[in-house]
């Protein structure tokens, strides 16, 4: 038998037995891997659950406009009070994952958000490992704002991090971006109480999630 | 064997290109069409409804602050911002479970084993589930008969009121429709 269409082929991996088609597929590895891979696809089909995936509740597309500082577009927005300490204006992006040559920019000189006088503390970051650069931190609700200044260009990228040294625990917060600024979210579930310090490395583009030993700048996380 | 290509995937591409160049807009329309997906995986994923409404937010947030990385000629949009959350949820599991462990060490207490799905396999059924919402009706029908109620493809025929031929055609390209989709976009290897 001449190998079966792809409409019979589909209809075996649905389950219709058909003789000649499985008699044909037995003996035709082209046929026999073509098949397998449709009934994985069949197989994860019917686990599927196919309900509805409705988008959340219109709260979190506010967290994500404010942590942007997103422009309100003028739609379906009911007004929301401003928050003092936001926003930030639009900067370089974020360097997610450690993909790029960082060149953080000792000639930049940034400033931290205009703040009202409600403004959170700003604590100073002290530089470790012989580095001569200057770093700040401050909290704002479950974001760490990190503004540094002479962090030598690299290979790799640099890193915050929330320091529990005492119980040798530590949270990656993400990684700063190419003019040494960074606005980073705490991760759900993670208890601002129990990170005492704030940690700022430098990592190798090495795939390592894990920190690497080379801290460049470290302080207390304000409270 | 022969890709259909169809509308739905050029407006996908159309605004991961948006979305990678910068444009505000595309961020919220990224959202309206992915954040069902982020959404629905993270509250598989997570166990409090909080978390996963928080982990959904910061799956944009990382995604537009790092969309620099995000090249449209390698990936789509859709399995990109998978690959984010599930790196989020992994980051709050970790942290969830370093705090569990430490409370049960204090407490003296023996973890319970789950069973559960895989994060691998949690992408490809909702990947499933996403592209079943955007097969032509006609094909969402027939696949969904065929798939979910059993039916051979001369029920399917019938109960659809089509000739043979056409519900065999609906069904091949549905399930083709959707094996593509988990090969571009799934996370469990063949
Ligand atoms: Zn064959």
């Amino acid at each position: 038998m001449p190998h079966p269409s792809e409409d019979d082929l589909a209809l075996l991996a649905l389950g219709e037995p058909s003789d000649d088609v499985g008699a044909h597929v037995g003996s035709c590895p082209s046929c026999a891997r073509e098949l397998r891979a449709l009934r994985s696809t069949v197989d994860t089909a019917r686990r599927a659950d196919l309900t509805d995936l409705p988008l959340p509740p219109a709260a979190v597309w506010q967290r994500i406009a404010d942590e942007l500082g997103l422009e309100e577009p003028a739609r379906a927005r009911t007004a929301t009070p401003a928050r003092p300490g936001r926003p930030t204006p639009w900067r370089r992006p974020l360097l997610v994952g450690g993909a790029a040559l960082l060149a953080a920019a000792a000639s930049v000189v940034t400033v931290l958000a205009v703040r009202g006088p409600t403004a959170p503390p700003e604590v100073p970051l002290s530089a470790l490992g012989g580095s001569d650069a200057t770093g700040r931190v401050v909290l704002d609700a479950r974001s760490v704002v990190v503004e540094t200044d002479g962090l030598p260009e690299a290979d790799g990228f640099y890193e915050v991090w929330l320091l529990d040294l005492g119980e040798g625990r530590m949270v990656a917060l993400g990684a700063l971006d190419d003019t040494g600024h960074g606005r980073l979210t705490v991760p759900a579930g993670v208890r601002l109480d129990d990170y005492p310090e704030v940690d700022v490395s430098l990592e190798p583009d090495d795939g390592d999630p894990a920190h690497s030993g080379d801290s460049v700048l470290r302080g207390p996380l304000p409270g | 064997m022969l890709r259909a290509r169809r509308a739905s995937d050029d407006t996908d591409l159309a605004l991961a290109h948006a979305f990678a160049g910068g444009d505000e807009t595309a961020l919220r329309e990224a959202y309206d069409r992915f954040g069902g997906l982020v959404h629905a995986f993270c509250v598989r994923s997570l166990p409090s409804r909080a978390d996963a409404e928080e982990a959904t937010a910061q799956v944009f947030v990382n995604a537009w602050r790092g969309r620099s990385g995000f090249d449209p000629a390698r990936g789509s949009l859709g399995g990109w911002l998978l690959g984010i959350a599930r790196r989020v949820v992994a980051d709050i599991c970790t942290a969830a479970a370093r705090e569990r462990a430490l409370r049960e060490a204090l407490e003296q207490v023996r973890p319970v084993e789950e069973e559960s799905t895989s994060p691998d396999q949690l992408v490809d059924r909702l990947l499933v589930a996403d592209a079943m919402a955007r097969l032509r009706p006609e094909q969402r029908q027939a696949v969904g008969l065929a798939f979910y109620d059993g039916l051979t493809h001369a029920q399917v025929a019938s109960a659809m009121g089509l000739p043979l031929g056409t519900a065999k055609t609906h069904i091949r390209r549905g399930l083709a429709v959707l094996r593509r989709r988990l090969e571009v976009d799934g996370a469990a290897p063949e």
